[in-house]
């Protein structure tokens, strides 16, 4: 009875209190310090799947049978860095990454250029064909003109197309050793048109156009077909 | 142009190719002047069409070059320069004329000489019509033989030298007439 009496006295209810409250501070902690653990192990988990995951992409992308676009696979590289893993496994499969699609992009731009130059050398093929054609044809149109005043008049509308009458006209009759050429006797573009007007034939090839700044033809080189 | 000769001696032998382009290109002479004669003697071409054409004819024969004419009422053939002859073609006396050349060949084959010329010789058939009215006032045909040179010559185009076949008709002699 004494003790309990004691005990009492010593312990008043605001201690009690105060101790309970300890307890459950000290029990309620020790439960927090466990699910930080946990927190802290799911997301290093997370972090290495992550890494995992990253590592594959990067090693898919450093395949050279790769079928995605250029284009795709910066967008996956750049979605990689993005997470920024701080990986050196990763990091280092980045720079590799990097390096080849580098190596790709000026691939490409080569391969464009390339593609660019063949285009434009092939639209300059075919305005040339184009010229060459226009040349010839005024030739036949000599040469099957009906009656002598009309192939006077298209000799006028040919002889347009040259820097002058005395434009030289050379005739290849054949080719021999290392592309050297023999030539008919040499003649002018005017004298030439006079004699498809005269024999009423023209059964050359154009072989080369020379022109002057302003696109008139300064000498023509044919070759007998 | 100023042409200059090559010192290609016989010795400096060509490829067959390139002697078979030069007969072509002395046998298209050849053609080329069938067709500027038969152009001078229609009289449907204009006197300075046929001047012109004389001109460009001219240009086809080594300097001193002569034809050679016959007929079938004159023993005798005649021989003139080729200017007089394109004159005479030009001035003929009749209301047509129509001048056609056929079978041209090669009677004997370019031959290169010791100063590097080659020399061949190239047979032609004329048929000649000249029309007063509608009647055939005179009608004959000519075997011709024509001398044709071919020397290699030089000149400058554009800066550079070209190297060229020249081909000049020689004289047109007259092997025999025949109605």
């Amino acid at each position: 009875m004494r003790l309990k009496e004691a005990l009492l006295k010593l312990i008043s209810l605001p201690k009690l209190m105060i101790i309970l409250l300890a307890m459950f501070i000290a029990l309620g902690g020790t439960s927090c310090k466990s699910k930080k653990k946990i927190a802290e192990e799911k997301a290093a988990i997370e972090l290495a799947d992550k890494i995992a995951q990253a590592k594959a992409a990067l090693i898919d992308l450093l395949r050279d049978d790769n079928p995605k676009t250029w284009d795709e696979k910066k967008a996956e590289l750049d979605k990689i860095k993005a997470m920024q893993l701080r990986d050196p496994e990763v990091e280092d499969l980045i720079n590799q990454v990097e390096a080849k699609l580098e190596k790709e992009r000026l691939e490409i731009l080569k391969h464009e250029e390339e593609a660019a130059r063949l285009k434009a050398e092939q639209e300059a093929k075919h305005q040339q064909q184009a010229q060459l054609d226009n040349i010839n044809s005024h030739f036949y149109a000599v040469a099957s003109a009906p009656t002598v005043n009309e192939a006077n008049s298209r000799i006028q509308r040919a002889i347009s197309l040259y820097a002058s009458k005395d434009v030289p006209v050379l005739i290849i009759v054949s080719t021999y050793g290392d592309n050297q050429k023999d030539y008919d006797r040499p003649t002018t573009i005017f004298k030439y048109l006079n004699y498809l007007k005269d024999i009423k034939k023209y059964n050359n090839e154009i072989d080369q156009v020379k022109y002057d700044d302003y696109g008139k033809i300064i000498e023509i080189e044919l070759i007998k077909k | 142009m100023i042409f200059s000769s090559v010192g290609l001696f016989a010795q400096d032998e060509i490829s067959p190719e390139r002697k078979q382009a030069i007969d072509s290109l002395a046998m298209e002479k050849v053609k080329d002047l069938s067709k500027y004669i038969s152009i001078i003697g229609s009289k449907e071409t204009s006197f300075s069409e046929a001047n012109r054409v004389i001109d460009r004819t001219l240009e086809l024969f080594a300097p001193n070059s002569q034809i050679g004419v016959s007929s079938l009422y004159v023993k005798d053939i005649k021989y003139y320069s080729v200017r007089k002859y394109l004159n005479r073609l030009m001035a003929l006396n009749y209301d047509q004329v129509n001048i056609k050349w056929y079978n041209i060949q090669y009677i004997s084959d370019l031959e290169p000489q010791p100063d590097g010329t080659y020399v061949g010789v190239i047979t032609v058939y004329q048929r000649f019509e000249g029309r007063s009215g509608d009647d055939l006032a005179y009608v004959d045909t000519t075997k011709k033989d024509i001398t044709v040179y071919v020397k290699r010559k030089e000149t400058q185009i554009g800066g550079r030298t070209i190297g060229f076949w020249d081909v000049m008709l020689g004289d047109i002699r007259v092997a025999e007439t025949s109605k």
